[in-house]
C-alpha cells in the first residue's frame, strides 16, 4: 500500500510536466500579451515594454535557447518555460506580472482560505445528504419518498449552479433581505451558507441518484438474501453488506465529484464576488498575466491529482477484490 | 443472450406455457419493450425528438428571425407580463424581447441547435473512446493498463472546466477557434477530457466484473478476449455506462451553459442566416445582466437548459430499467 502511495506520488511529477507544459503552449497560442492595455487607452512605450520583457524573462525563447554553451548544456534551457520549471521546483511560482510586487505563491495562499472553506462546505453537505438519501431512497423504492427524493435530484442538478446561484440571491438577498446582497466579510461559515447550496447542489444531486442506482443493484445479489436468511437485522445488513458493495461506484465519483467542486468554484465565486483562487484565474486569463494562470492551474492539478490518489486508496480499502500494486 | 428465462416448473400454468412458446427476444428488442412501458421515458423521448425536429426546422418555427433588431422594441415583457406601459407584453413576442428588440423566443429556438448539437456530439466520441479503453485497461492489465491509466491520470489530473475556460479563452481568436462559429472548438475540447471518466468507470466495473464465476467460465472454454470483453463484459457494464451518457449530454449543455455565461461559448454572429446565431449559455449571460429588465430573458433559457437536463436523465433512468437485465421482474 505505502509503495503504492509512493509510486502515485512519483508519478505526480511526469503530469505535473505536461499540464504545465500544455497550459504554457495554450497561453502562448492566445493573440495578445500581458502588456496589452485597452487599446483606447494609452499604449506601452516600446522602451518600458523591452524593459519589462528582461525583468521577467520574456525576451528569452519559449522552450529551447540556441546560443547555449556547449560546455555548459543546461543553457541550452535557458527559456521561458523551463526557468519556469526550474523556479517552480524550488517552490519560487514568479512574480505577478499585473499585481505589482507580490508573487504568485502569496496572492494564491490568501485566497486559499476562502476557496478551501466554500469547497469543503459545499462538499461535506453534498455527499452526507446525497449518501443518506440515495440509501433511503433505494430502501424505500417506488414510495413516496423515492419520488420525492428523485425529483429533488432531478431540479437541482438540472439547474446549472450558477443560475440557480443567481436566483439564490434574489430571494435571499434582493427579496426576503436575509443576507446583504453584497457580503464584503467573507470570515466564519454564514456568509458561505448560499454560495455552497450553489456550489454542491449538482454534487448532491449525482451522489444521491449514483447511491441510489448502486443501492439497488446491490440489494437484489444473493449475498444479501444470505444475510438476510441468517437472521441479520436490518442495520447489519444494510452497513456491512449493502453500503460497502454500493459504495464502490460511488467512491469513484467522489474524487471527480471534488474537483467539480474546486473547480465549480470559480464560478460560484466570481458571482457571489468571493476573494478565492477561482477568481483569481479567472482574472489572469483575461489579463494574461502568465504567471498567475500557470501558478492557479498546477495548485489545481495538484489538488485533483490528490484527490484521485485518495479515492483509489478507499477504493482498495472498501472492495479487498480489488488489490493495488 | 438468451432472455426467456421462464424456470421450468413441474407443472406448467397457461401463462408460462405462453411464455415459453414465446419467440425468444434479444436483449436489445426486450428492452426496447421495456422502456416503451416507462411513461416519463417515453414522454421525455418524444420532448427530445421534438426538440431535436424544432432545432432542424427552426427557421420555419421561428416567429421572427433571432437576429433581427427592433431597438425602439426593447425590453418588452414576455406575453402574459402586462404593465401597461409601452413594454408591456403581447403574444408577438411570447417571451418577449432582449435589449436590442430580438425576439427571445425565437432566439429560444435557435439556441437550441447550439445546445443539442453540443450535447450529443461530444457525448458519442466520449462514450465510444472511453468504453473502448476502460474495457481494454481494466481487463489486460500489466502494462496496457498503465500505460492508458496513466495517459488517463494526466488528463483527468486537469482541472476539466479550468482547461474548458483556459482552451476557449486562448484558442477563441484563432482559426481552429473560428471554425463552425467556434463549435468545432467546444466540440474537441469538450470530449478531450470527457472519456477518461467513462474509461475510469468501466475499468472499475470491469476489475471486479473479471474476478466472476462467467468471465472464468468463457475463458475456461477458450473464448478469444474480444468476445469476453465485447460479448460478456460489455453488458454487464452497459448499466452504468448509459447513467453516465445520459448525464453527459445534460452535462456539456450546461458546460456551454457556463463557457456562454462567461461569454465563451459560441461566436455572437452577425450574419441574419447564421445556422448558429446564438446558444442558451449566451442567452442566460445576456439575461443576467439584463435580469431587472427582462426577468424571462434569463428564466427561459435557465428553464429550457433544466427541461433538456430533466428529459435526457429520465430517459437515461429508462434506458437503465430496461437494458439491466438484473431488473427483470
Amino acid at each position: 500500500m505505502l509503495q503504492f502511495i509512493i509510486r502515485r506520488m512519483l508519478w505526480m511529477i511526469p503530469t505535473l510536466f505536461i499540464l504545465a507544459w500544455i497550459t504554457f503552449a495554450l497561453m502562448h497560442a492566445a493573440p495578445g500579451g500581458p502588456w496589452d492595455t485597452d487599446p483606447s487607452r494609452k499604449q506601452l512605450d516600446p522602451r518600458t515594454e523591452q524593459q519589462l520583457n528582461r525583468r521577467f524573462g520574456l525576451d528569452k525563447p519559449e522552450y529551447f535557447n540556441p546560443n547555449g554553451d556547449p560546455s555548459r548544456p543546461w543553457t541550452y534551457l535557458d527559456s521561458q518555460f523551463f526557468n519556469y520549471i526550474f523556479k517552480a521546483l524550488q517552490g519560487d511560482l514568479g512574480a505577478s506580472f499585473r499585481r505589482r510586487g507580490q508573487d504568485v505563491q502569496e496572492i494564491i495562499g490568501r485566497g486559499l482560505p476562502y476557496s478551501a472553506r466554500l469547497g469543503l462546505i459545499a462538499f461535506a453537505w453534498s455527499t452526507v445528504l446525497g449518501l443518506a438519501l440515495g440509501v433511503m431512497a433505494a430502501l424505500n423504492q417506488n414510495t413516496y419518498i423515492d419520488y420525492i427524493s428523485g425529483f429533488l435530484a432531478t431540479f437541482l442538478r438540472s439547474v446549472p449552479s450558477f443560475v440557480l446561484g443567481i436566483y439564490l440571491i434574489i430571494i435571499f438577498a434582493t427579496w426576503l433581505k436575509l443576507v446583504p446582497v453584497i457580503q464584503d466579510n467573507w470570515g466564519g461559515i454564514t456568509p458561505y451558507i448560499l454560495p455552497s447550496i450553489a456550489l454542491g447542489a449538482p454534487t448532491m444531486a449525482f451522489v444521491m441518484r449514483l447511491t441510489r442506482g448502486s443501492m439497488l443493484e446491490v440489494i437484489r445479489q444473493d449475498y444479501i438474501r444470505t444475510a438476510r436468511a441468517k437472521g441479520l437485522g436490518d442495520r447489519a445488513v444494510i452497513m456491512g453488506h449493502m453500503l460497502r458493495n454500493a459504495l464502490i461506484p460511488v467512491v469513484t465519483i467522489l474524487g471527480p465529484a471534488f474537483v467539480a467542486l474546486v473547480t465549480g468554484s470559480f464560478i460560484i465565486e466570481n458571482l457571489f464576488a468571493i476573494p478565492g483562487i477561482g477568481r483569481l484565474f479567472v482574472e489572469a486569463i483575461g489579463q494574461r498575466d502568465y504567471p498567475m494562470i500557470m501558478g492557479t492551474t498546477l495548485f489545481y492539478a495538484v489538488l485533483v491529482a490528490i484527490a484521485n490518489l485518495a479515492v483509489d486508496v478507499t477504493y482498495a480499502f472498501i472492495d479487498p477484490r480489488i488489490r493495488l500494486s | 443472450m438468451a432472455v426467456t428465462t421462464a424456470k421450468p416448473s413441474t407443472a406448467l400454468g397457461a401463462e408460462a406455457q405462453q411464455i415459453l412458446a414465446r419467440p425468444p427476444r434479444g436483449l436489445w428488442a426486450d428492452a426496447w419493450i421495456r422502456l416503451r412501458r416507462n411513461k416519463a421515458s417515453m414522454a421525455s423521448l418524444i420532448f427530445i425528438i421534438a426538440l431535436a425536429l424544432t432545432a432542424i426546422f427552426a427557421p420555419l418555427i421561428a416567429p421572427h428571425n433571432p437576429l433581427a433588431q427592433d431597438t425602439t422594441n426593447s425590453f418588452r415583457q414576455a406575453a402574459w407580463v402586462q404593465t401597461g406601459g409601452k413594454d408591456t407584453g403581447t403574444w408577438v413576442y411570447p417571451l418577449g424581447t432582449d435589449n436590442l428588440g430580438r425576439d427571445v423566443f425565437s432566439r429560444l429556438i435557435y439556441g437550441a441547435r447550439v445546445s443539442l448539437t453540443v450535447g450529443l456530439v461530444p457525448m458519442f466520441i466520449v462514450v465510444t473512446v472511453g468504453m473502448f479503453f476502460g474495457l481494454v485497461a481494466g481487463y489486460t492489465g500489466g502494462m496496457t493498463d498503465n500505460l492508458i491509466m496513466r495517459v488517463i491520470d494526466i488528463l483527468i489530473a486537469f482541472p476539466d472546466l479550468l482547461l474548458f475556460i483556459l482552451a476557449t479563452a486562448t484558442l477563441r481568436d484563432t482559426p481552429l477557434g473560428r471554425t463552425w462559429n467556434g463549435l468545432l472548438l467546444l466540440f474537441l475540447v469538450l470530449s478531450l477530457l470527457g472519456w477518461t471518466g467513462v474509461a475510469r468507470l468501466v475499468r472499475g466495473q470491469v476489475l471486479s466484473l473479471k474476478e466472476k464465476e462467467f468471465v472464468e467460465a468463457a475463458r475456461s472454454i477458450g473464448a478469444p478476449t474480444w468476445r469476453i470483453l465485447f460479448t460478456h463484459l460489455t453488458p454487464n457494464v452497459i448499466s452504468p455506462i448509459i447513467i453516465a451518457a445520459a448525464f453527459a449530454v445534460p452535462g456539456y449543455i450546461i458546460t456551454e451553459a457556463i463557457l456562454g455565461y462567461l461569454g465563451l461559448g459560441v461566436r455572437p454572429a452577425v450574419n441574419l442566416d447564421a445556422p448558429f446565431p446564438t446558444s442558451w449559455g449566451s442567452m442566460i449571460n445576456e439575461g443576467n445582466s439584463a435580469i431587472s429588465n427582462q426577468p424571462a430573458m434569463l428564466a427561459a433559457p435557465a428553464f429550457a437548459v433544466a427541461l433538456v437536463f430533466m428529459a435526457f436523465t429520465f430517459l437515461g433512468d429508462g434506458l437503465r430499467d430496461a437494458l439491466d437485465p438484473r431488473m427483470k421482474q
